[in-house]
């Protein structure tokens, strides 16, 4: 295997004075980190070639001059009859390689290839309106957290790295998009019916102007997440970390708090408390029960 | 007091340069809006919700609603071509007497001081008014505005009034209240004017004073005295336990349902609907 070679090392990726270098080095740093998480998922680049004041675009395609060490998938798409080659971040080279491409974020499919059609994770995605602050955003946060206990449902919770909040379920890979999308939606509801004055499901922006959106969809096939400890492309260079409930319910949470400079020390001293969510198996089957 | 405009009268072919200072200030008590849960100053922000997005200055024109949601855009350019030029002048039109002159069109007061070179024009215009009774009506642009201003001296300064057009004084004739007719009985008329008589005093305006305020800087002396002093907190988790006791409710509530329709399910005769 050869190594990666990098470019423009200097090239100011984040305008606080972060260069293309840090960049690089937090994927390399944080790779034993990242990696479980993105191993054998369709992953989605989001490439920012000029850093974070210049323009993104998102490449789900492997492009042909990627080196041979990066794996990739094939994936089917029915609704624009194209089959895509996806990256799997599979190893410490292609992530360092793919930020070397100006992939700030790592955005991933919630299946894995081994059973691409059977999602492996569900997500309760909390995206706040432009405006609505975290504190919002907490507050169904606990909410989602007590739905879920009621269903007897173990969710890990972690900051978007921008303004929302995710919930990963770990799941078995037993039930479809679909059925995974449709009980998240059902869950969704339970939320906003007790709190329609602060949670939404409306996809129009408008008529959720002032409210915390919960995107159930982000659970439909082909949809990527935004995959724990991923930069953001944001000033400060937040990172999307992993919480404890304790936190959440605490309301003791300020997501630029968790970024490039301060992320391994938190593992270091709090641990991966992601880590359960490989340990752990839920049975959507009881909220299932009440999708009608 | 620092001069806002330097200019000149202008009359017939004298030209008196003056500094302009504003005469008057606001004395008003200014609250900061918090947001009633947290005490945090709320943030005003300018909205697009078809953009969903905040809008920057740099990304505001001016519209102007001809009907109803018909807007032309009207550019900078635009309103530099026909806005009156920066003439610098305040250029009298008439001579007349206060007297004639509703105060209703008074807006603003300034005063009017010589500037470099015009101490003796300035003070022979005002001893001119002052000698004839009689207060100038000028024209004068002040911040791209041109308005209406009457000129008239007080004591040792001139004072320089911005008045209203004709046309944003309404009419009192438009008061329907006062279309009655009224018929007075010549006592009640003289018993009204011995009244007033009665109160008749000199005018001295250090007589009034603002009891408002001084009722509310003490209210507001007291609250920091007293600490009953606010400052942005964390919400209370009342109401969230609330809306926690709702959710399991109508969670269980919704399994309650589920479950009863099945064991409906299991029966030969359609599930009826339970009346207990």
């Amino acid at each position: 295997m050869s190594e990666p070679e990098f470019s423009h090392l200097t090239k100011v990726f984040w305008p606080e004075g972060l260069t293309k270098y840090h960049l690089i080095k937090y994927y390399s740093d944080a790779a034993g980190l990242i990696l479980p998480y993105l191993k054998h998922r369709p992953l989605v680049m989001k490439r920012y070639p000029d850093g974070i004041g210049g323009d993104f675009f998102y490449q789900k395609e492997c492009p042909a001059y990627a080196p041979a060490w990066v794996e990739t998938f094939p994936v089917y798409h029915a609704d624009s009859r194209k089959t895509v080659n996806y990256i799997l971040g599979n190893n410490v080279e292609t992530l360092t390689w793919l930020a070397n491409q100006g992939c700030i974020e790592m955005h991933a499919w919630l299946s894995r290839v081994e059973h691409l059609e059977y999602p492996d994770i569900g997500v309760v995605d909390l995206d706040p309106a432009p405006g609505v602050g975290f504190a919002d955003v907490l507050e169904i946060a606990a909410l989602a957290h007590q739905a879920l206990e009621e269903f007897g449902l173990k969710g890990f919770p972690k900051t978007s790295g921008a303004t929302g909040l995710h919930v990963f379920l770990p799941l078995p890979p037993r039930w479809t998009f679909k059925e995974v999308t449709a009980a998240m939606g059902r869950l969704a509801r339970f939320i906003v019916a007790v709190h329609p004055k602060k949670a939404s499901i409306e996809r129009q922006l408008a008529k959720r102007h002032g409210k915390v959106y919960l995107d159930y969809l982000q659970n439909a096939r082909g949809r990527s997440m935004v995959s724990p400890y991923s930069l953001r492309a944001l000033p400060g260079a937040p990172v999307s970390a992993p919480l404890t409930w304790e936190e959440v319910l605490a309301k003791d949470v300020r997501p630029q708090d968790f970024n490039i400079h301060t992320l391994l020390q938190r593992v270091e001293t709090h641990g991966d408390l992601y880590a359960g969510l490989r340990k752990t198996t839920n049975d959507l089957e009881p909220l299932l029960e009440l999708v009608e | 007091m620092r001069p806002f405009w330097k200019g000149a009268i202008s009359f017939g072919l004298v030209n008196v340069p003056v500094k302009l200072y504003a005469a008057t200030e606001e004395h008003d008590i200014r609250f900061t809006y918090l947001h009633a849960r947290c005490k945090t100053p709320v943030q005003y922000h300018k909205y697009c919700p078809i953009c969903a997005t905040d809008v920057t200055q740099e990304e505001i024109v001016r519209g102007y609603e001809y009907e109803k949601g018909k807007y032309v855009v009207l550019q900078e350019e635009d309103l530099e071509a026909i806005s009156p030029e920066a003439s610098r002048s305040i250029d009298i039109i008439d001579f007349v007497d206060l007297k004639e002159i509703d105060p209703i069109y008074f807006v603003k007061a300034y005063y009017l001081a010589p500037a470099e070179m015009g101490q003796k024009a300035y003070v022979l215009l005002k001893q001119a008014m002052e000698e004839t009774g009689r207060i100038a009506v000028a024209r004068v642009s002040l911040r791209a505005k041109q308005s209406l201003a009457a000129l008239r001296p007080s004591g040792k300064v001139l004072v320089m009034n911005t008045m209203l057009y004709p046309d944003e004084v309404r009419s009192a004739a438009e008061l329907p209240e006062l279309a009655a007719e009224v018929k007075l009985h010549q006592n009640e008329v003289e018993m009204a004017v011995r009244l007033i008589e009665s109160l008749a005093a000199a005018f001295d305006p250090s007589k009034y004073t603002n009891e408002y305020r001084a009722a509310l800087l003490e209210l507001i002396e007291a609250k920091i005295a007293g600490q009953e002093v606010e400052v942005p907190a964390k919400p209370e988790p009342g109401k969230v336990v609330d809306l926690m006791e709702a959710l399991k409710k109508s969670i269980e509530l919704a399994k309650k349902e589920k479950g009863a329709v099945e064991a409906g399910e299991g029966e030969k005769e359609p599930p009826r609907r339970k009346t207990s």
